[in-house]
């Protein structure tokens, strides 16, 4: 077993019952932050859609159902929904600004608070933002192998061999610039 | 730098940010808010609760409507034997069971021949008589046993004989002697007057075994072609005249197309008439030539119950017959739908992850 598939996952026990929609904010808003902040990396964007990922998990509180899994995962899923429809808005935004303003400069994207190190940094940049997500959601939120394949959309095997390229990635990015 | 995957992770983790003081100010406004109550029914609403109690239920209800329908649709005895002796109307019978009480003389059960001149004459007299004022459609089957094959053929010829000297003809012939044993069927159409001569003589042939007659009135058919042809005919008259006096072409060309299309009616009711007429006319009699042995059994009368599952079961076949043309045509449709929204689903996957690489 590889050194990634040992990490021992971590379901708190608060999960199996339901909690209240304001408890199960105040436990994971960290968690979707991070993870958004990963995928996008762009700070300000990721506060925005993290306030966008509780908008919608309030108004389909009523439809969760912990009983088929854990709430930090199912706040994943909102997020990565939010995420995907945002950068769907901006390729087609993209697509008509390219038509009339060729010349326009991008937007940098600002970093997150606590960003951070600067090697870290531009380790992060260079990969894509599945390589990312997937880095989040095993690494930094700890999701075991079921729930972030859940999150995913793709099968426990895809996301092992996915986190082990992004991680091999990350590293040779980091060798690369130190 | 770290060395490890393991170090890497760690190093993830110690340096992951937490969300900023205004972003969680602004999730706590969110989390104040009351989620909105889920639909009513929703509550209950589960599909597999539905599936649980849909299925039982519909098994149920198919199971009740078989039973229901068994019930209303069998009679009891009493009920058809007060039917028949209202009605001179006999509905079809081609098996041998008893359907009219022995009053009526219809479907009577005949005593086994004995060859004595008595016992002849009592077949003749339970052999209803055609009527002579109303049309009837008259059929009879009757079986014959002769001792040996060798008479059989014969006995055919003396029927086919005897139906021609009435003005009748054969409609069908089948004669099969395999071996010992053999059997042989005539359908014949004999003018109705001398259906019961020919039921006589056709008994005579060997020992009667078994004797079917029904009868359908159908001059109530025959009365309405006429009330209809009068109608017509009284219409075209009054078509004609109309026609006499009609004062622009439009109305002569309308008029003359009304005639024509009455006329064509006429003639059509008047072809269903004599048809009919033609029909009732002749009556149909199936004779059966065996020299096998009769089976000992005594005819069964089905009682109450047998009568009612039995018709509840054929329900519920029928029933199932309709489930299962409905599952057949309904399951290509389903598994295309299933396969599209499959298809759906990998294609929308396949582009998030290419817009993920992307971005």
């Amino acid at each position: 077993m590889s050194a990634v598939e040992s990490w021992p996952a971590r379901r708190p026990a608060t999960e199996i019952s339901r909690p209240t929609f304001a408890s199960a904010a105040q436990a994971h808003l960290d968690d979707v932050y991070r993870y958004l902040l990963y995928l996008t990396k762009d700070g300000t964007l990721a506060e925005d859609l993290t306030a966008d990922t509780f908008e919608r998990a309030l108004r389909a509180w009523a439809r969760f159902d912990p009983r088929r899994g854990g709430v930090r995962t199912w706040l994943c899923q909102l997020a990565r929904t939010a995420a995907l429809d945002h950068f769907r808005a901006e390729r087609r935004r993209r697509g008509r600004e390219e038509r009339y303003a060729r010349d326009r400069e991008p937007a940098q994207p600002e970093p997150g608070a606590g960003a951070f190190s600067p090697e870290l940094e531009r380790g992060l940049a260079a990969l894509s933002a599945a390589e990312r997500e997937v880095i989040a959601l095993r690494v930094v939120l700890e999701l075991d192998g079921p729930a972030a394949a859940e999150v995913l959309g793709i099968s426990q095997s895809a996301c092992s061999t996915r986190l082990s390229r992004a991680l091999v990635h990350l590293r040779e990015e980091l060798t690369v610039n130190a | 730098m770290p060395d490890s995957l393991d170090a890497l992770a760690l190093e993830l983790r110690a340096t992951a940010p937490a969300a900023p003081a205004r972003l969680r100010t602004r999730v706590d406004a969110i989390a104040a808010r009351t989620p909105p109550a889920p639909a009513s029914w929703r509550a209950w609403f589960q599909p597999r609760r539905a599936l649980l109690v849909a299925a039982p239920t519909a098994v149920a209800a198919m199971l009740a409507v078989a039973i229901a329908h068994g019930l209303s649709s069998s009679p009891t005895h009493s009920d058809a034997s007060q039917s028949a002796a209202r009605n001179q109307l006999e509905v079809f019978s081609t098996d041998r069971r008893v359907i009219a009480p022995a009053q009526s003389g219809v479907g009577a059960p005949i005593p086994r021949a004995s060859g004595t001149t008595a016992a002849k004459a009592d077949r003749a007299a339970n052999t209803p008589p055609p009527s002579k004022v109303r049309a009837q459609e008259y059929r009879a089957m009757l079986t014959v046993r002769l001792g040996s094959v060798d008479g059989m053929s014969d006995a055919m010829k003396n029927a086919i004989r005897a139906t021609r000297a009435w003005g009748g003809y054969v409609v069908a012939a089948n004669y099969n002697v395999p071996g010992a044993n053999g059997d042989a069927r005539l359908i014949v159409r004999i003018p109705v007057q001398h259906v019961q001569a020919a039921i006589q003589r056709f008994s005579d042939l060997g020992t009667l075994a078994a004797q079917d007659v029904s009868i359908r009135d159908v001059q109530a058919t025959l009365d309405s072609y006429t009330r209809q042809l009068l109608a017509t005919r009284e219409r075209i008259a009054k078509l004609r005249v109309k026609l006499a006096h009609a004062e622009t072409d439009a109305q002569r060309a309308s008029l003359e197309l009304q005639i024509a299309r009455a006329q064509r009616a006429a003639a059509q009711l008047r072809a269903e008439q004599v048809a009919l007429k033609r029909q009732a006319s002749f009556a149909n009699v199936t004779l059966t030539l065996t020299t096998r042995d009769a089976a000992a059994a005594t005819p069964h009368k089905e009682g109450r119950i047998e009568r009612t599952l039995r018709d509840a079961v054929s329900i519920l076949a029928l029933e199932l017959v309709f489930a299962l043309y409905g599952l057949i045509v309904v399951a290509p449709v389903a598994l295309l739908a299933a396969l599209a929204f499959l298809a759906a689903r990998a294609g929308r996957r396949r582009a998030d992850e290419r817009l993920l690489g992307s971005t």
